[in-house]
């Protein structure tokens, strides 16, 4: 937990997704008491039985939404109250409920509800209720298709099947995670809360309903739980506040933390964070903890306990030693070769746009639901990058020379990924002098560093099959071994077209090499 | 190094040297001469000239007079005027052509806008007179040229005459040439520069050596003329013109020097794709398939690219079953069906981690440091403080008996490398460390706190099932943001791309 914002007489804090418990100010305010030694130990929720009964009812529940969770609470309800209980109602949704996929949560007014209560799923698209924030009956049909909630969760029923908690007066409650009845809406005033979570995972609603309920406790509500009967007759009593129990290493946490605790220091470490020590190896979780899934979890529980800015530096020796990777040296150097031709070495990203790559519908690698255009697809080429940051630097001086080093992606089969990553080097000079004799110095003198010597480069006449650059001055650029003759880039002038495009008004000379045969040689 | 002895009083370049030789010879010494008989006579350029006047009378060589030069040309209408005559002489045509008198009305349809000027102008020299509602020609006040037509003739002819070239008389007509009507004749005033040598411009000249060597090319060397011949002084103070030698990217830099910290330290390096599947990205490291931080919102997936994880059975089953059921850690699990489909998905990766797994899954080291620096992506939209691409820094430990408390000790020892002595450990949570750390270190040059990264121990539902049995410390920071505070720059986007005046000059040290 972290402190966002401080004023006067308040601080908001943020929390990390694995504390769903913090969604409420009671829940935060819980684990405080227990760091600053007010209160600690597991925090005791005992509850009532209530008289409230829901019915699962026929086997189509389980193939969609198989859980239901459900708590009444007795408080008098003030614009307060519900605006505590909707924020945490929404935290839970978004974190926890995955967005109401996983968990949904459904907030009545309790005096509405005439118990007991079905749990089933209908195919009817047809059957109708009045829903939130209407005053006529909809069917089913139309709450997908009007409803701004049904537009949005909807989607998550796929297989036609549609949950419902009905009341014992044929009243529709909730169609869970879509949208409750309005005929239970809260209002100020109110003297009992009733609440139904329906989930699709078991853990995940269990934490839920626990959360909820030890937070309406914790505001001083009474409350009552409630029994969930299945159809083979068996029932449960929801919420289960019983305590999970985890096993608690000593020996691992000492381990870990680099500390000597004793056993009674541990159990203090841990009672601060509101848990507790049955016997020296186990230890009691509150059912809202659902982050405890293993010691370690409360290895750091005992950190926190004992405080993280009492944990010192502890000195390690290591007879390791440090090395780079062949390929960093390797392009160090060759970077460095770049840089003595007077070449500044640019920087460009490798998502780019489909304009700058001048690629057509089909090809491309492209990333989903970028967040904008301009950075849709994988780069395939460097060069139109660095001419692009020439287009851009016309009231720069001149001569302009610059460089890149980047990957590009390709699409191969050959690789796991299925895109091969291959390390490209591009050169472009701008000025009114500049022309290809200018950038073959400028190759020559870097393959010849490059490779030793220049005796195996063969530049040859080409066709740019990208279009930068122009017909009768550009060339292939291959390194011959024996027989073999692998292309490994190209060179030319760029053509006036593509100057005219990008707004430049000297000629630029450029290449473009595929630095892998050098780096892996 | 240098000494001041034996400096010339005034260096002069050539063409200042020229410039003055010409101005201190017999002919032109103290005599004021205009910039185009400069040219002429000492056959520099224009350019030229322009330039050494410009040095020469910072250097108080010469002197310089500046004057207005007035000049008079025709305007459109003016020369209309000197060929169709003005208004009023056309109004006299038109009434001898009707035998010397017309009725007002008639001379106003046949002139249009010009009639009223005419018929002021003509009325007030006397060349016509009124009779009820007939204008008459008054012959004898009519002369065959009046002085401004003279004088637009003249100017028609000449097609600018200057002041000097003009008699006062003349003048006269001109300034009411001008103000009767806009567009007859125009007055155009130029800045005329004149020059002489001053006093110490003629003794400069006399200490000026014909004989001196100019450059030092190669005939010089091999002739021996410097031998004998001083070199010409330089103005070794004026400033030269730009030059922009290569360099490399600061990010590079500051990279290379990270790397050196790593392996000064005993770190060796890794690295692999910046694609990769899901499964080395989030699933190897305990990142449940629901996590928010899958979601398209935040990750790039390739669209229609899949990962053959063919050759990964073995950790796949491992990894499932750490999802599902904690895989005999010790641990609950997520408690989910795990879907393989999901784990071959492929993503821009969303930190170098997924690079340092798949190291520890390879090789299963018993003892190791390694580092990873590289590129990682989020599907965010720019912003000042947030790129789609960025760089992280990754270290990572293995060893026997390793704990929280040598990580702080190596987190202290590697951030005291990189300049921040004063660093604060708070907890937080990652998925797949625990527990976990995050660092603030204390940034001098801005008295300020600043957040730098993340750090923990691997759990053990990720390392086990991989086969690592030794405790894994890692850590993580961004590093783009470093190098924005080394050189103060307010928005990440302006370390990449188009921004040649900032890699002009951005200080290496």
């Amino acid at each position: 937990m972290d402190i966002e914002d401080r004023k006067e007489d308040s601080v908001s804090v943020e929390y990390s997704p694995n504390r769903p418990d913090f969604c409420s100010e009671a829940g935060i305010a819980r684990s405080l008491v227990g760091q600053l030694g007010i209160e600690t130990g597991l925090p005791k929720y005992e509850f009532l039985q209530g008289p409230i009964r829901i019915d699962v009812k026929g086997p189509e529940i389980r193939s969609v939404r198989p859980y239901v969770f459900s708590l009444h609470a007795s408080l008098q309800v003030s614009d307060e109250v519900i605006k505590q209980v909707i924020v945490m109602q929404e935290d839970l949704h978004n974190g926890l409920g995955r967005h109401r996929a996983k968990v949904a949560i459904g907030i009545h007014n309790a005096e509405m509800v005439k118990p007991p209560i079905k749990y089933l799923a209908t195919n009817d698209r047809s059957y109708s209720f009045v829903p939130l924030g209407s005053s006529e009956k909809m069917t089913i049909e139309q709450i997908l298709e009007n409803t701004e909630q049904g537009k949005k969760y909807g989607g998550f029923l796929s297989g036609g099947l549609f949950p419902l908690l009905i009341d014992s007066s044929g009243n529709t409650l909730s169609m869970p995670p879509v949208i409750n009845g309005e005929l239970t809406r809260l209002k100020p005033g109110v003297r009992a809360i009733f609440i139904d979570v329906t989930a699709t995972e078991k853990r995940a609603g269990e934490t839920t309903i626990a959360i909820i309920a030890s937070m309406l406790s914790d505001i001083g509500a009474k409350v009552e739980s409630v029994s969930v009967k299945n159809e083979d007759g068996s029932i449960r009593i929801t919420p289960d506040m019983m305590p999970e129990t985890m096993r608690f290493d000593l020996n691992l946490t000492n381990e870990i933390l680099g500390l000597e605790l004793g056993y009674g220091e541990a159990k203090f470490a841990l009672e601060n964070s509101r848990l507790e020590l049955m016997s020296q190896d186990q230890a009691r979780i509150p059912k809202f903890r659902s982050d405890i899934m293993h010691p370690i979890d409360l290895v750091e529980e005992v950190e926190l306990g004992y405080g993280v800015s009492k944990l010192k530096p502890l000195q390690t020796k290591s007879h390791l030693t440090g090395s780079l990777t062949e390929k960093t040296k390797r392009l160090r150097n060759l970077i460095d070769v770049l840089v003595g031709l007077s070449l500044t070495q640019i920087e460009s990203l490798s998502l780019t746009s489909r304009r700058e790559l001048a690629l057509d519908q089909e090809e491309g690698l492209r990333v989903e639901d970028p967040k904008s255009q301009s950075y849709e697809f994988l780069r395939n080429q460097v060069l139109p990058s660095l001419l692009g940051v020439l287009g851009q630097s016309t009231h720069e001086e001149y001569p302009q020379r610059i460089f890149e080093q980047l990957p590009i992606f390709r699409k191969s089969a050959s690789v796991e990924t299925q895109v091969l990553e291959e390390e490209h080097v591009a050169v472009a000079i701008a000025d009114s002098m500049a022309n290809y004799t200018q950038a073959r110095s400028a190759l020559d003198a870097f393959l010849r560093l490059a490779l030793g010597t220049n005796d195996e480069v063969v530049v040859s006449p080409a066709f740019d099959s990208e279009g930068i650059l122009a017909d009768g001055r550009t060339a292939s650029i291959s390194i011959a071994k024996g027989k073999t003759r692998a292309q490994i880039g190209k060179i030319g002038e760029v053509s006036p077209q593509v100057l005219h495009q990008l707004g430049l008004e000297v000629p630029v000379a450029a290449f473009e090499l595929n630095l892998d045969p050098l780096l892996n040689e | 190094m240098t000494s001041n002895k034996g400096l010339p009083s005034v260096p002069l370049h050539p063409i200042e040297r020229t410039l003055l030789l010409y101005l201190s010879n017999v002919e032109t010494k103290g005599k004021w001469a205009d910039l185009n008989s400069v040219v002429a006579g000492s056959r520099l350029s224009v350019d030229q000239v322009r330039r050494a006047v410009q040095w020469m009378k910072s250097k108080e060589l010469i002197e310089l007079q500046e004057e207005d030069a007035v000049f008079y040309t025709l305007g459109l209408e003016g020369k209309t005027a000197a060929v169709e005559g003005l208004p009023e002489r056309k109004l006299v045509k038109l009434l001898e052509a009707s035998g010397g008198s017309l009725t007002l009305g008639a001379l106003s349809e046949k002139m249009g806008s010009e009639f009223s000027i005419a018929f002021g102008t003509a009325k007030k020299n006397g060349w016509i007179e009124l009779y009820g509602r007939d204008a008459q020609l008054n012959r004898s006040k009519i002369r065959e040229k009046e002085e401004e037509e003279l004088l637009l003739e003249k100017l028609n002819e000449k097609e600018k005459l200057a002041s000097p070239e003009i008699s006062q008389r003349e003048k006269e007509v001109l300034s009411r040439l001008i103000s009767r009507h806009r567009g007859l004749v125009n007055e155009i005033i130029e800045k005329n520069v004149r020059l002489k040598i001053s006093s110490q411009g003629l003794e400069a000249s006399k200490s000026v050596n014909k004989d001196e060597i100019d450059e030092i090319t190669p005939e010089v060397i091999l002739n021996g003329s410097w031998r004998n011949q001083p070199l010409r002084a330089l103005d070794v103070t004026s400033a030269a013109p730009a030059y922009f030698g290569g360099r490399k990217h600061p990010i590079r830099m500051f990279i290379d020097e990270v790397k050196e910290v790593f392996v000064s330290l005993g770190f060796e390096e890794v690295e692999g794709p910046m694609v990769q599947s899901a499964l080395w990205n989030f699933d190897a490291l305990y990142i449940p398939q629901q996590h928010s931080t899958r979601e398209m919102q935040d990750t790039f997936y390739l669209s229609n690219v899949r990962a053959d994880l063919s050759v990964y059975d073995k950790e796949i089953n491992s990894v499932k079953a750490s999802h599902e059921n904690g895989a005999g850690t010790g641990s609950l699990g997520w408690q989910y069906k795990w879907s393989k489909e999901e784990a071959r998905r492929t993503v821009l990766r969303t930190h170098t981690t997924a690079v340092t797994i798949k190291y520890l899954s390879d090789n299963k080291p018993t003892e190791a440091r390694v580092f990873c620096v590289g590129k990682v992506f989020r599907n965010e939209k720019p912003n000042y403080k947030n790129n789609p691409e960025f760089h992280q820094i990754e270290g990572v430990t293995v060893g026997p008996g390793l704990n929280v408390r040598n990580l702080i000790y190596i987190i202290t020892r590697f951030y005291s490398k990189l300049g921040f002595e004063k660093i604060k450990f708070w907890p937080t949570y990652f998925p797949y460390t625990e527990p976990s750390l995050q660092t603030m270190a204390y940034y001098e040059k801005k008295k300020r706190w600043i957040e730098l990264g993340g750090m923990g121990v691997f759990r053990p539902e990720v390392t086990i099932p991989l086969g690592v049995k030794n405790p894994v410390l890692a850590w993580g920071l961004g590093l783009d943001r470093l190098v924005m505070m080394r050189y103060d720059l307010n928005d990440i986007r302006d370390l990449f791309g188009a921004n040649l005046g900032w890699l002009r000059t951005a200080s290496v040290i």
